[in-house]
């Protein structure tokens, strides 16, 4: 999760801060104003760093949204008179941000490599947009004949024309702007953007809406580059279709890795190096002739260089320690006394003629079937049997072609996985996922945060003791009480397993769906588990896929029985155990002779 | 040709110079920078090209010197990119210190440089860039053309096919600012001789697939076809036109075969154009100035190359007129405003707007050459309107 | 009506000739799993192939049959030395490592060959053009092209149904890790595919440079319909890409006659519209 910069990233930002202070008052106009294009650079890039870095969303577009932001205040910039700042600002960030949420709206439902590929197309239509089309001038670029300024009855307050008083308003900017996301980073809305680039499914499968999420998350960065692009058209009063180019957005995704994507400060520092270098690369008086003119190979070579070497960017050689990932600051006071936790009705789940189709073959026929509250239910069968692609079906993960799910007296059939999961289903999948980067704490916090999981919820204060409450409480029944600030990834598989469980218990879900819990453990660990479930069904209801029989004997109040996507039995172990049609499909004679331990 | 290590080690001692604040000798001695901002990549890389060659060709045969000062070109590739003329031109005026500047062909990047140059002061010469804006509302002392601008050429086509008796007319050309002023001010002069324009079609900058517009021309049935573009977009054109063998007669201002002649080859025979140049105009600086070319650099000149030639003069003069001195820059500029002298392409001065006043020339294109057939306009010159030095 | 029909024709020849290079494009995303921005590139350099071999050979069919055993070679060499790296990387790095790809072939375009934009002539023999219409000749050379493309669509279409090595190349494309596990050596599979995706990229650079000549940033417009074509078609599927090329050369062309400024954000509509429907493609696998 983001934390605060180390002592020594800190110092290294104060001095920069200093030197770009004191510049305009040495430095002429043409070391200015190249100061000031790379600082609204930064700017950008910073704001691509939130969807990159923070929510994983890898956009090749952002670049229009910048031009967006620029060509706005050329929109509001009247003829000969200077637009209100205020004015100009304003329209290329609501124009940065309405560009952002019509796109996003498209290109959120698609994840992946679509995803990079719609942020592209929709980039280089906007590029079409601006360049073919009369809606500005086209591809000659349009003026801003009268930068914009503020004035109060007469006084003149700020002057874009001025350099000296723009390059401040810039610097301004993107201080301000670094202070807004690192603030919003950590907010619960920001934590919830970090669980979503750590791992999507799990945040859907513990009820965040991560389409919403996504969208805002697009949203807030096409402002702040809209904000970034409004401030670029007063640089010299002249935008362009070209500022649309992919390709600029393609060297803002690189300053952005060059940096240290998703610490927020490190794109700023990739925005830097990488204006200086170029500037540097392309002045013959510095390199000589042959590589100003041939600069581009430069960059090229130093990007791959730079990518291969180190993964955490510039920002990586800056710490100097390794940044740790420190546990969610809440300090709550050790859980309750848990071994007297109350009995609790669970829910139930039942299903009704349920079946699901792939292009014709019939991986679940017609299957009808009650699970109780409060038991233990282990489904079974050979492989293939549909066992996985049934537990997809009521966990909402994929739809069914036919039949309901209903959990108590609530018809989820067809409801998207996160609306289930709210609905109080908690699922786990047959490869451990977890946030393998967030401490166990931190995994447990993201589950917890989904009780009151809001948009809109940036403030931290009002839900911090019951959400640590019921962190202690999940860490604490599953058995991770003192490996609370531990990195996820580097447990052992068991405990890992336990933390999903963990997960699922601080979500408040009491109807757990459990995919291969056991699986690739030993004896001990199994031991383990195996009471964490018949302590659990206290106050749970658990449904569980295994293939360890002895262990599913000794846990489960009912088997259900799948083959070939059909329900073949279902009972308790002793009736499933004797029934012939099972003995033959599945467990075969030699069971009729084991005994379970 | 002067080179960028050879120009370090002058600027390096120029600003050593003038460090120690002898302002007003380093304005006389030392060597002259002039600030070349040319596409030397993309389309419009041979304007470019033979822009700079006609530069360095005068100055090589004054010696290298001008108005006793030597000379060096400091020479930026605009791409024809106009988001980058901006930084470009801030960079040769501010970072390289250029005394004069020259510049440039696109006229979206002429237009960026231009605002810049005016603010500045800098004398600044567009050897090609034909934006009529340039001359008109952005007009100002220290800016001086010795192209032409884009409405004038079109009207005087825009004359000349109308004296041919050619009624019906379909215009094709790029869609940005010179496209939009060549084909206005062609249509502006069509329309006034009872002309009728069936269709204008636009193609984005600086795409060269024409079969579209080629099958729309077709349907449309014109009797004549007004086409602006240049370079190598000029040269696809006039073959695919050839193609497709519409049978409709071809024009054009000259820039749609100018630089292109030889390569086009049969497939240009029959294109009638229109331009302020022809190579083998009978007058005494031409026959001069197309041998010495030729015998530099191989090939003949084009009208490009004549603007380059005619902004060396230009300057020259004004230079004369201050002994040097580029810090006299109310001098300089008045200099160059009155200036009058025999052009390659005829007599040439400036109008009020420093934009030049002309003859125009009507030729036809036959066996890889541009022949004349015949004055099209004596001494046009454009509108001024908007212009505050008038 | 002779200009609705000429119009098809242009667009079925831009369709057909795309087509050539997005389906290289699908081949290595679908099977590889790379993100290659680099792919215009290699169009590019197609072009610029083109220029030099017709320049030697004098006849472009010619310089093909150079250029295309030159491409599968550059091909093989460039998965060796960069791709490969790529393979277990997160699309951010793939990303990032091909466009540092495009950069450095751009320059390598420059100094090799430099700035000016190059017309390279049409074969002799397909020089001409014939009247299709009353008012209007259309080039042979690009009935040529269709037809080529068409024949090698075709063949691609045959040897991916029909052959052991497509049936391999299908299998990989639907589980890379069986393949193995059956004892093929992907590493090699995944160097042909490549390769043959380098080569198709090439061959329609080639083949276009007579119609489109050789200009530096003439690759750039054939990256993005490349991956619009794949999106609308499906990662992975010829079919896919056979039908996204044909649409977007229709619309493009008729686009062009009827709302000539908005024709280039019709196809970007026209995305956007097929993901809304479906998601994954047309023919992409859920």
């Amino acid at each position: 999760m983001l934390t605060r910069p180390n002592p020594s990233v800190v110092i290294f930002f104060l001095i920069l801060l200093a030197v770009l202070v004191a510049l305009p008052l040495v430095a002429g106009t043409y070391p200015v104003k190249l100061m000031t294009r790379v600082i609204i650079l930064a700017t950008f890039v910073l704001s691509l760093d939130l969807l990159i870095g923070i929510t994983g969303l890898v956009s090749f577009g952002h670049g229009a949204f910048f031009g967006c932001g620029a060509y706005a205040v050329y929109f509001v910039s009247p003829e000969s008179e200077a637009a209100n700042v205020f004015v100009a600002l304003g329209a290329g960030v609501a124009l940065g941000g309405a560009a952002a949420f019509v796109v996003g709206a498209f290109a959120t439902l698609t994840r992946g490599f679509y995803f990079i590929m719609v942020t592209l197309a929709a980039g280089q239509m906007m590029f079409s947009l601006f360049h073919d089309t009369d809606i500005a001038k086209g591809s000659d670029g349009a003026f801003v004949n009268v930068k914009p300024e503020l004035t109060f009855y007469g006084a003149s307050l700020l002057d874009f024309s001025d350099w000296r008083q723009f390059y401040y308003v810039c610097l301004l900017a993107l201080v301000a702007a670094y202070f807004v996301l690192f603030g919003l980073v950590r907010s619960p809305f920001g934590r919830v953007l970090q669980g979503i680039r750590a791992n999507e499914v799990r945040m859907s499968a513990l009820g965040y809406d991560t389409y919403r999420y996504k969208l805002a998350a697009f949203t807030v960065a096409g402002m702040l580059a809209g904000l970034a692009g409004a401030l670029f058209a007063s640089i010299d009063g002249f935008v362009t279709p070209e500022l649309f180019n992919w390709h600029q957005s393609g060297l803002a995704i690189m300053m952005v890795v060059l940096g240290g994507a998703g610490t927020l400060y490190g794109p700023i520092i990739g925005a830097f190096a990488y204006a200086m270098l170029e500037e540097v690369l392309k002045s013959a008086s510095i390199v000589g002739p042959l590589i100003a003119d041939h600069w581009r190979l430069g960059t090229g070579l130093t990007l791959v260089v730079a990518v291969l070497m180190s993964p955490e960017g510039l920002a990586g050689f800056l710490s100097w320690k390794r940044p740790r990932v420190i546990g969610d600051p809440s300090g709550a006071p050790p859980g309750q006394n848990i071994s007297s936790r109350p009995l609790r009705l669970a829910k139930a789940l039942l299903t009704s003629g349920l079946s699901k189709n792939f292009d014709g073959l019939r991986a679940i026929s017609d299957i009808s079937t009650v699970f109780e509250a409060n038991k233990v239910h282990a489904i079974i069968g050979p492989n293939g049997a549909g066992k996985t692609t049934f537990i997809n079906l009521l966990s909402g993960a994929i739809k069914a072609t036919a039949g309901q799910v209903l959990i108590d007296d609530q018809d989820v059939t067809g409801w998207p996985a996160h609306r289930i999961a709210r609905a109080g289903l908690g699922r786990s999948f047959q490869l451990t996922n977890i946030f393998p980067r967030f401490s166990v704490r931190e995994n447990c916090a993201l589950a917890a945060q989904t009780h009151k999981a809001s948009l809109w919820r940036l403030r931290d204060r009002p839900y911090q003791a019951p959400e640590a409450r019921a962190i202690d409480r999940a860490l604490s029944v599953a058995g991770l009480t003192e490996r609370g600030s531990s990195v996820a990834g580097r447990m052992s598989n068991g405990e890992q397993r336990q933390l999903e469980i963990a997960m699922l218990i601080a979500s408040g879900a009491d109807l757990l769906v459990l995919d291969e819990p056991l699986a690739g453990m030993g004896p001990e660990e199994t031991q383990r588990v195996v009471s964490l479930l018949r302590d659990l069904v206290r106050d749970h209801t658990i449904i569980l896929i295994e293939h360890d029989m002895d262990a599913v004997f000794a846990v489960a109040d009912t088997l259900t029985v799948l083959v070939q996507g059909k329900l073949l039995a279902q009972g308790s172990p002793d009736e499933i155990r004797a029934d012939r049609a099972v003995l033959e499909a599945y467990l075969g004679r030699q069971a009729e002779v084991g005994a379970v331990a | 040709m002067i080179s960028r290590r050879h120009l370090l080690s002058m600027g390096v001692s120029a600003g050593a110079a003038s460090a120690f604040g002898s302002c007003a000798s380093y304005a006389q001695s030392g060597p002259l920078k002039i600030g070349v901002l040319l596409p030397f990549s993309g389309t419009y890389a041979p304007l470019g090209e033979a822009i700079t060659r006609s530069l360095e060709l005068y100055t090589n045969s004054h010696g290298g010197k001008l108005a006793g000062r030597s000379v060096s070109f400091i020479k930026v590739d605009d791409e024809s990119a106009p988001p980058k003329a901006t930084e470009l031109t801030t960079k040769l005026i501010k970072g390289e210190k250029a005394d004069i500047l020259i510049g440039t062909v696109h006229s979206g990047v002429a237009m960026a440089m231009v605002k810049i140059a005016r603010e500045d002061g800098i004398p600044t010469i567009v050897p090609n860039a034909g934006a009529d804006i340039i001359t008109r509302a952005m007009c100002a002392e220290n800016v001086f053309r010795t192209s032409f601008a884009n409405s004038q050429i079109g009207r005087a086509t825009g004359d000349s096919m109308i004296k041919a008796g050619l009624r019906k007319a379909v215009t094709v050309s790029w869609k940005y600012a010179a496209g939009e002023e060549m084909v206005g001010g062609f249509k502006k002069a069509f329309a006034a001789g009872q002309g009728e324009i069936l269709k204008d079609i636009t193609i984005p900058f600086p795409d060269v697939e024409f079969q579209s517009a080629l099958a729309e021309i077709a349907s449309l049935k014109p009797d004549c076809v007004y086409v602006f573009f240049s370079g190598g977009g000029a040269l696809k054109f006039i073959k695919d036109y050839a193609a497709a063998k519409l049978g409709i007669p071809l024009w054009g201002p000259g820039f749609l075969t100018d630089g292109v002649e030889a390569e086009a080859g049969a497939a240009g025979d029959g294109i009638k154009t229109v331009l302020h140049y022809v190579g083998d105009l009978d007058n005494p600086e031409n026959r001069n100035f197309v041998d010495a070319f030729q015998q530099a650099y191989k090939i003949p000149p084009d009208v490009f190359a004549v603007q380059g030639w005619d902004a060396a003069q230009l300057l020259d003069i004004g230079l004369k007129a201050v002994d040097g001195d580029v810090a006299k820059r109310t001098q300089l500029n008045a200099a160059m405003a009155a200036a009058s002298f025999n052009s390659p392409r005829g007599p040439f001065k400036l109008s009020s707007s420093h934009n030049p006043v002309q003859n125009f020339y009507l030729r036809e294109l036959k066996g890889g050459k541009n022949n004349y057939l015949g004055l099209a306009a004596a001494a046009i010159a454009d509108d001024t309107v908007g212009c505050k030095l008038v | 009506m002779s200009l609705i029909f000429i119009q098809l024709l242009n667009g079925l020849q831009s369709g057909l000739l795309i087509f050539l290079a997005a389906s290289g494009l699908t081949l290595v995303f679908g099977i590889l799993g790379v993100i290659n921005l680099s792919h215009g590139s290699f169009y590019m350099l197609g072009a610029y192939l083109a220029l030099t071999l017709t320049g030697i050979f004098g006849d472009v069919f010619l310089a093909l049959a150079f250029g295309i055993p030159l491409a599968f070679l550059c091909g093989f060499l460039i998965e060796f030395l960069f791709i490969r790296h790529l393979y277990n990387r997160d699309h951010l790095q793939q990303v990032l490592l091909t466009f540092a790809l495009i950069l450095i072939f751009n320059e390598f375009q420059q100094v090799v060959w430099g700035s000016y934009p190059h017309a390279i002539p049409a074969p002799s023999y397909l020089a001409d053009s014939v009247r299709l219409t009353e008012g209007l000749s259309y080039p042979v050379y690009r009935l040529a092209l269709m037809a080529i493309c068409l024949a090698l669509a075709l063949a691609m279409g045959l040897v991916i149904q029909k052959t052991r090595v497509g049936r391999l190349i299908r299998a990989a494309e639907s589980n890379r890790e069986m393949v193995e596990v059956l004892g093929f050596d992907s590493r090699m599979i995944f160097r042909l595919v490549f390769a043959a995706g380098t080569a198709l990229a090439v061959t329609a650079g080639m083949l276009a440079a007579p119609i489109e000549s050789a200009y530096p940033g003439v690759g750039d417009r054939v990256l993005i319909l490349s991956f619009v074509i794949v999106v609308i078609g499906g990662i992975g599927s010829i079919r896919g890409a056979f039908i996204g090329s044909l649409l977007i050369g229709l619309a493009d062309a008729f686009g062009k006659v009827f709302m000539p400024q908005f024709s280039s954000v019709m196809i970007y509509a026209l995305m956007a519209l097929v993901l809304v429907m479906r998601p994954t493609g047309l023919f992409g696998r859920t």
